[in-house]
């Protein structure tokens, strides 16, 4: 899932020391399980070791959604185009990790399927590139749309059902490190037998929405206010429903043409 | 024999702001968002509400005071009486969640 991203000296400064590890002891012998661990204490309950990859990631965004207070945190998958970036805040199974898979596939970058990152000084988003969660039927759906994709096997029973992880394009690992200018906030909303329509959604309504996906806004108080104010201000709102992701890239597309 | 009519009392009550130095508004057409930094809670609140919450920042009023300012938002059609009981249930509801006060009753 990391073939592409760099490795660190062992000396080198890092924010977070994490590890995934087997637990001992006869019981684990029999049912083996994993723990993740955050600067060396353990955290969470131990899982099954075929949950180790998932464990993983789900402990990064812990670690980044419980620290990263630099930023102002939003629970929403961000990708980008020409150096604008559209942030897909939403619900578990408002369908934004599908899209926002469908959509790296057919040529955005990918800054993240799970945490926005908003600078506060110069309002851009940061990228944190990483595997792709997949859940469920989605994890059908991504393979059949994007056949060349990188993906682990399924892992079923977790607390989100069966996920699997996806590799990020190999542009977008190699543009990791760019913010984009966010244009766009669009809702997703996936229902199976929905058409594809985009439209305009109300700005006041955006604005509560990320209040409550973001993790953080409290902590930052008027400040956290005043920048959410600024982003609505910066980008296009909208509500998508759809059903179909070559609807959704073809929708897209349009949008960053300038055609919607 | 004519209906039994009540005279209309003026009510000389002036609302006006918790804290106006705490709170910060931003609107769209569709509404306002009010954060108050006091408590840290945020608020969505209609056009109109957010409005009554605009002119109070400026200045404390009566709910009359708050009519003639706000025309905008009634059909004419409407009756004093009922303009002014809207706009007091809106007051009420920013007093409930701590925004604005009441003062001066008689």
């Amino acid at each position: 899932m990391y073939a592409g991203f760099d490795t660190c000296p062992e000396d080198a400064f890092a924010d977070f020391h994490v590890a995934v590890i087997r637990e001992s002891g006869l019981l684990n012998w029999m049912k083996p399980r994993a723990r993740f661990y955050f600067d060396g204490r353990p955290s969470f309950i131990p899982l099954p070791v075929s949950q180790s990859f998932a464990m993983l990631e789900w402990g990064l965004n812990w670690c980044v959604a419980a620290h990263g207070h630099q930023y102002l945190i939003i629970h929403a998958a961000v990708i980008e185009r020409e150096g604008r970036a559209a942030i897909l805040p939403g619900a578990p199974g408002a369908g934004k990790s599908t899209l926002c898979a469908g959509l790296i596939n057919r040529g955005w970058r990918l800054l993240s399927d799970e945490l926005a990152l908003l600078d506060l000084d110069s309002g851009l988003v940061c990228g944190m590139c990483r595997p792709v969660n997949l859940k469920n039927a989605s994890i059908d759906v991504i393979r059949r749309f994007a056949p060349h994709a990188v993906m682990t096997g399924p892992v079923p029973d977790t607390t989100k059902g069966t996920i699997a992880l996806m590799r990020p394009p190999e542009e977008s690992i190699a543009a990791r490190d760019a913010p984009a200018r966010p244009a766009w906030i669009i809702v997703p909303d996936y229902s199976p037998e929905a058409s594809p329509e985009l439209v305009p959604h109300d700005r006041a309504l955006a604005f509560m929405l990320l209040a409550e996906q973001s993790f953080n806004y409290d902590i930052h108080g008027k400040n956290g206010f005043a920048a959410v104010g600024r982003l609505i201000d910066a980008c296009h709102c909208y509500r998508f429903s759809y059903s179909n992701l070559e609807d959704a890239v073809r929708i897209f597309d349009r949008l960053a043409g300038g055609c919607e | 024999m004519l209906p039994e009519t009540k005279p209309v009392q003026p009510d000389s009550s002036r609302w006006s702001p918790l804290d106006p130095d705490n709170l910060q508004l931003r609107s769209w057409d569709s509404g306002t968002v009010v954060y108050n930094g006091l408590s840290g809670d945020t608020h969505l609140l209609s056009p109109l509400a957010g409005d009554i919450l605009h002119q109070l920042k400026t200045a404390p009023a009566t709910r009359e005071q708050l009519l003639g300012a706000l025309p905008d938002h009634f059909r004419e059609e409407k009756e004093s009486d009922e303009k002014l009981d809207i706009i007091e249930i809106i007051l009420h509801d920013l007093q409930a969640i701590d925004l604005v006060i009441c003062s001066g009753r008689h």
